[in-house]
């Protein structure tokens, strides 16, 4: 065996790995040999400082953060929670998302809130009038006391004619406009600002969203119940009692009955009972129309007795508050 | 150099049965218990392979959570800590070539003058007085036979580090490695030989 082929096995040698029959061919060869017996030692050496390397010691904590990732591993639902929640590049677009839906959801409310909020914004002013009206008619018309929430929530709904003005500057046109026969459409809705005051509840359309509407119907029913109404509104306004007396009253009542024969039968006889005169009735398919002229006095008990027989819905102000004999008119359509 | 090898051999092959098994249950302690278990050896190879005891102990964490979350494809063919050490195996290796791409760590290079801490080692002829090995400090030995281990090649440093180093036996190199027993046996002489010409150089007389 030549050095070279010695030095290789060298490395086995010394574990004891080599096949007998090499085993003793290299013990001779070491023997005679003193470059490769150094070469031995070297490498024996070379086993010994590897040997003696100090072993290093793991830190106190490097177990703890090891099992603080696993454990974070281990609950993936927890992981789950705290990927939506915690880390920016999901959250930063989820709040971005939520923050423009916000805004979206705000400005579309508003959109569709704005008119009623225009509606909710009636001046403050408005409510010691109501107070002046109901002031002097307590006695006689209580039935006009209890609905006083409910004419308050006609107000609110009839906020476009009433919208930033105030009273005394539709006292003054109304005054002024008093006079004529009909008034002109665009004075309709302040006419019904002063008869809303008293009016029981209507609906709130006719009352006077759409001041046309309110038009038609003070065109229809005639220049006297224009007056009427102005007479009505006399504690703000004496001067209107004036032009209003010299018109007929036609008040009219809407009933809702069961049978509307036979409550048109009963609202007949209760007229006779009460004296009326000049009862006429109109029969139709959905609706039975009775007018009659009543006494001012009566016209408490007629509605109170109207009142037994259904609902009643005073298209006008409160019969119950005139002061004269009056035409009433009184439908009597089914109940709902 | 084979005291090791045979403490190793006493060790039975499936004393870490029973906790794998309580680990893939989802026994997070049966865990903590190879954690503890394997700890200091797992750092000790990586170290010796990475030559930084800082990244050693990033390089261990690394690799106990990547067993943790690959433990249900151990198929126990190998022992349960050879397939932990292939994998601080790897992973330290890869680490060695992130600090060589990002230039933080001067490599120890068998024909370049050794670094220590103090500077370039001189390279004086060897002292005829008492060995340098005695007058030196045994830390100062250990960072300048450290310097030599880095300066090795990867395949060669392995075989070294698991042999003389951890005392693990051929067979468990082979199984850790992947590689035939005659790949081990001839990479661990050239190892040897490079180790040995690197120490005379750094330490003077062996």
């Amino acid at each position: 065996m030549e050095c070279q082929d010695i030095r290789k096995n060298l490395s086995a040698y010394l574990e004891g790995m080599v096949a007998p029959e090499d085993q003793e061919l290299i013990d001779q060869h070491l023997a005679s040999c003193r470059a490769c017996s150094t070469a031995l030692y070297e490498l024996n050496r070379t086993g010994e400082v590897l040997k003696n390397l100090k072993e290093v010691e793991p830190p106190p904590w490097m177990k703890q953060k090891i099992m603080a990732r696993v454990r974070e591993e281990a609950e993936p639902k927890k992981g789950f929670i705290q990927k939506l929640f915690y880390p920016l590049h999901i959250k930063v677009p989820l709040e971005a998302f939520a923050t423009v839906l916000i805004a979206v959801v705000a400005v579309y409310v508003f959109k569709a809130v704005e008119p009623q909020m225009k509606g909710l914004q009636v001046p403050s002013p408005r409510e010691p009038v109501i107070a002046r009206q109901e002031a002097p008619y307590p006695a006689k018309a209580p039935a006009a006391e209890t609905q006083a929430p409910q004419e308050k929530a006609v107000r609110q709904e009839t906020p476009a004619k009433t919208k930033g003005k105030d009273l005394a500057v539709a006292q003054k046109e109304t005054e002024k406009r008093a006079p004529l026969p009909l008034p002109a459409p665009a004075e309709a809705p302040k006419i019904g600002e002063s008869r809303t005051a008293e009016r029981p509840p209507s609906p709130p359309a006719a009352a006077g969203i759409a001041p046309t509407r309110e038009d038609k119907m003070a065109s229809a029913e005639g220049a006297a119940r224009e007056r009427k109404e102005l007479k009505k509104a006399q504690p703000m306004a004496p001067s209107l009692r004036m032009a209003a007396k010299a018109k007929p009253e036609i008040i009219s009542l809407m009933v809702q009955a069961r049978d509307i024969r036979r409550a048109g039968g009963e609202v007949i006889s209760l007229l006779h009972q009460l004296g009326a005169s000049r009862i006429d009735r109109a029969s139709q398919e959905s609706n039975e129309v009775i007018t009659a002229e009543v006494k001012a006095e009566k016209m408490k008990e007629l509605v109170e007795k109207l009142r037994l027989l259904g609902e009643v819905q005073e298209k006008d102000a409160s019969p119950a508050s005139l002061e004269k004999d009056t035409t009433i008119r009184i439908e009597i359509v089914p109940a709902r | 150099m084979s005291n090791r090898v045979e403490e190793r051999a006493q060790t039975p092959a499936d004393d870490d049965f029973q906790l794998v098994s309580s680990c893939r249950k989802g026994e997070i302690d049966a865990f903590e218990a190879l954690v503890e278990k394997y700890q200091q050896k797992m750092l000790n190879v990586a170290y010796r392979m990475v030559g930084d005891y800082d990244e050693a102990c990033e390089v261990v964490q690394d690799a106990f959570l990547s067993a943790y979350r690959s433990i249900n494809k151990f198929r126990g063919e190998a022992r349960f800590s050879t397939w932990l050490y292939s994998i601080v195996l790897n992973l330290s290796r890869n680490r060695r070539k992130q600090i060589k791409t990002r230039g933080a760590r001067e490599v120890y290079s068998i024909d370049a003058p050794a670094e220590t801490e103090e500077g370039p080692l001189r390279m004086d002829p060897p002292d005829p007085g008492p060995s340098i090995l005695e007058q030196m400090e045994k830390k100062e030995v250990d960072a300048r036979v450290q310097g030599c281990i880095n300066g090795l090649d990867s395949e060669h440093r392995e075989v070294l580090v698991l042999r003389d180093i951890q005392g693990f036996s051929y067979e468990e190199i082979r199984d850790i490695l992947k590689v035939p027993d005659g790949t081990v046996k001839s990479r661990l002489f050239r190892a040897r030989d490079a180790l040995k010409e690197c120490l005379k150089k750094v330490l003077g007389d062996l």
